[in-house]
């Protein structure tokens, strides 16, 4: 996929609220925007998207200025795709001419990506004759969804495209959006403020909060230490991210390789053995024990010896940090009295005990 | 020649002066309607209540200053009949441009309240799909406004129809030219022909009852779309 250079340099006030970002973004497959409510996550898109005017400031997408000081390009010829909210669709039109007002109006774009291919890819076709308003949450985003991708944008901006959605609907979606750059070769830049989307979307994340941008890059790298950025108000229990290869599949069941550990979960998502799935493991829902159990129902048991052993003066809880090998490392939450009985420190061989059922979504 | 050959002709120049000033309030009012529904200037409540006056002005006061203004003395008087030869006052055309300054804000109004339904979000989403202005207005403002275009047409229209004071003030009463249906309604009446302005109101109650009709009929079948 092609690399391509967003740079915001951007100032807007709002209200008594304060946008300031300066970031330069390598927009690579799913880059999320994350941050709690109020954080100025959506101002920041429709700025990007030619929406909204910043106060001063420059945009600018690989070679072509989208703003600058003397230069200001229309949204209409931004090749900036934003996804709204709530969809957007014209309710005077039926889906199929919704999707047709895209097609029209980009058909002098050649990016290969069909009017048909899309109806497929997003499953459109028993939508077509219907007018908006008869659309659930989900079909509606599809559809715009679809709208968008045929207006043949060169970047898309998704403002939280789950926000409404059932938990149902929001795994169906969920892996839609996250095949769509690869898809359509197309970046993508996603506004949530939900850990758990994130961690399965982004391969990139920039955290916004107070109008600010606080932490940027790959999103490993940012979710393995997003409980120690300031992110209080959205309670992100600390835990540890992995991208697991899928090794084995047995029956309904698929194993995951993470550094020299294993690890047993349902197969979903249709995924192949040597496809990655991200897994977001919580502290707290990893016990300890010092010699491998055994007649008991917890299946994943990894083995690893102790790196680290943390606390914050303000808890009765230990952090303890656990290295898996290949620089996996894996953290677990237990108290001041289970590190104390276990007679637990540093450079310790030590198994990881994970239920199974804490790592559904 | 029966009465009622003679009273076509007042009834058909009202029906054609209502069609030309309605069609000139169309290119007029649009504009106007989709400017205030946009605008944040300051001079957007001035111009909103200049567009108002002439639902709240007695007909004689605009009459009145239309007469001042067509007079072959003053600037525009002396301009008109440069450019066409005629005089504004007392002409048919000076009966048109009246017209269109008493009916403004029955065009205006229903408009501009069409289109400040439609949401942002929605021209912001034209934009995006890359319509520019008048592709956003014509694809998506006009059909999602459609009840207000008609709304806004047929009481122009019958307005139009309706006028009395102000077409007596400026238009006088020449055949042909200037002598309206509501006119010789009251010429009738002056001159107790009383079984001719009886034809002639009942033509005009069924006409405006069938007017008003189809647009609330059109209203029922096209309820307001939210978008």
């Amino acid at each position: 996929m092609t690399q391509i250079e967003l740079k915001i340099h951007v100032q807007k006030a709002h209200d008594g609220f304060k946008l300031d970002v300066n970031e330069t973004l390598s927009l690579k497959g799913i880059t999320a925007v994350f941050g709690p409510s109020g954080a100025g996550k959506s101002s920041l898109l429709k700025l990007i998207a030619g929406l909204d005017i910043p106060d001063n400031g420059h945009i600018s997408f690989g070679d072509e200025i989208w703003y600058d000081d003397k230069i200001n390009i229309p949204a209409q010829k931004r090749e900036a795709g934003y996804l709204f909210q709530s969809g957007a669709l014209f309710s005077h039109l039926s889906v199929r001419d919704n999707l047709r007002f895209a097609d029209k109006r980009s058909k002098h774009i050649q990016n290969g990506v069909p009017l048909n291919g899309v109806i497929k890819a997003l499953d459109l076709a028993p939508l077509l004759a219907r007018k908006p308003a008869t659309l659930s949450g989900g079909e509606t985003q599809r559809a715009a969804l679809g709208r968008l991708l045929l207006s043949r944008p060169k970047l898309l901006l998704l403002d939280e495209p789950m926000t409404g959605l059932d938990r149902a609907k929001k795994r169906e979606l969920l892996p839609l959006i996250k095949s769509l750059p690869a898809q359509f070769n197309l970046p993508c830049l996603s506004v949530s403020h939900d850990v758990d989307e994130v961690t399965a979307l982004a391969d990139h994340i920039l955290i916004l909060k107070d109008g600010r941008a606080k932490a940027h890059g790959p999103a490993i790298e940012i979710l393995n230490q997003i409980d120690r950025l300031p992110l209080s108000d959205l309670n992100i229990d600390p835990g540890s991210v992995f991208d697991a290869k899928v090794s084995k599949i047995v029956n309904d069941m698929m194993e995951l390789t993470i550094g020299k550990a294993k690890l047993s979960l349902p197969h979903q998502n249709n995924l192949r053995i040597g496809e990655y799935i991200r897994l977001r493991i919580r502290s707290q829902d990893v016990s300890l024990a010092t010699t491998q159990p055994k007649n008991i129902s917890i299946q994943n048991c990894l083995a690893g010896h102790i790196t680290q052993i943390t606390t914050t003066s303000d808890t009765p809880f230990y952090d303890v940090t656990i290295s898996l090998g290949d620089d996996k490392i894996l953290k677990s939450r237990v108290t001041r009295q289970a590190i104390e009985s276990l007679n637990l420190s540093k450079g310790q061989a030590i198994f990881a005990l994970i239920k199974t059922a804490s790592l559904e979504r | 020649m029966g009465p009622n050959l003679t009273d076509f002709g007042p009834l058909w120049l009202s029906i054609k002066l209502a069609l030309i000033v309605t069609l000139i309030l169309l290119a007029l009012g649009t504009p106007l309607a989709w400017w205030l529904s946009q605008t944040r200037s300051r001079l957007k409540p001035v111009i909103e209540a200049m567009t108002a006056l002439p639902l709240v002005l007695p007909p004689t006061v605009l009459g009145f200053y239309f007469l001042i203004l067509f007079n072959p003395q003053s600037f525009l008087g002396k301009s008109w009949i440069k450019i066409t030869g005629e005089t504004l006052s007392f002409s048919f055309s000076g009966l048109v441009i009246a017209s269109v300054i008493y009916s403004l804000p029955f065009m205006v109004q229903p408009l501009q309240t069409a289109f400040e339904s439609i949401k942002r979000e929605t021209l912001d989403a034209a934009s995006i799909l890359r319509a520019g202005p008048i592709d956003r207005f014509m694809s998506v403002v006009a059909p999602l406004s459609l009840r207000g275009f008609v709304t806004a047409c047929v009481l122009s229209f019958a307005h139009t129809l309706g006028e009395f004071g102000i077409v007596l003030m400026v238009g006088g009463n020449i055949p042909g030219q200037t002598k309206l249906v509501s006119i010789a309604i009251y010429e009738h009446v002056e001159t107790l022909q009383y079984a001719q302005a009886h034809k002639l109101s009942l033509t005009l109650i069924c006409f405006a009852f069938a007017a008003l009709l189809c647009v609330y009929i059109f209203n029922r079948r096209h309820p307001v779309k939210i978008g």
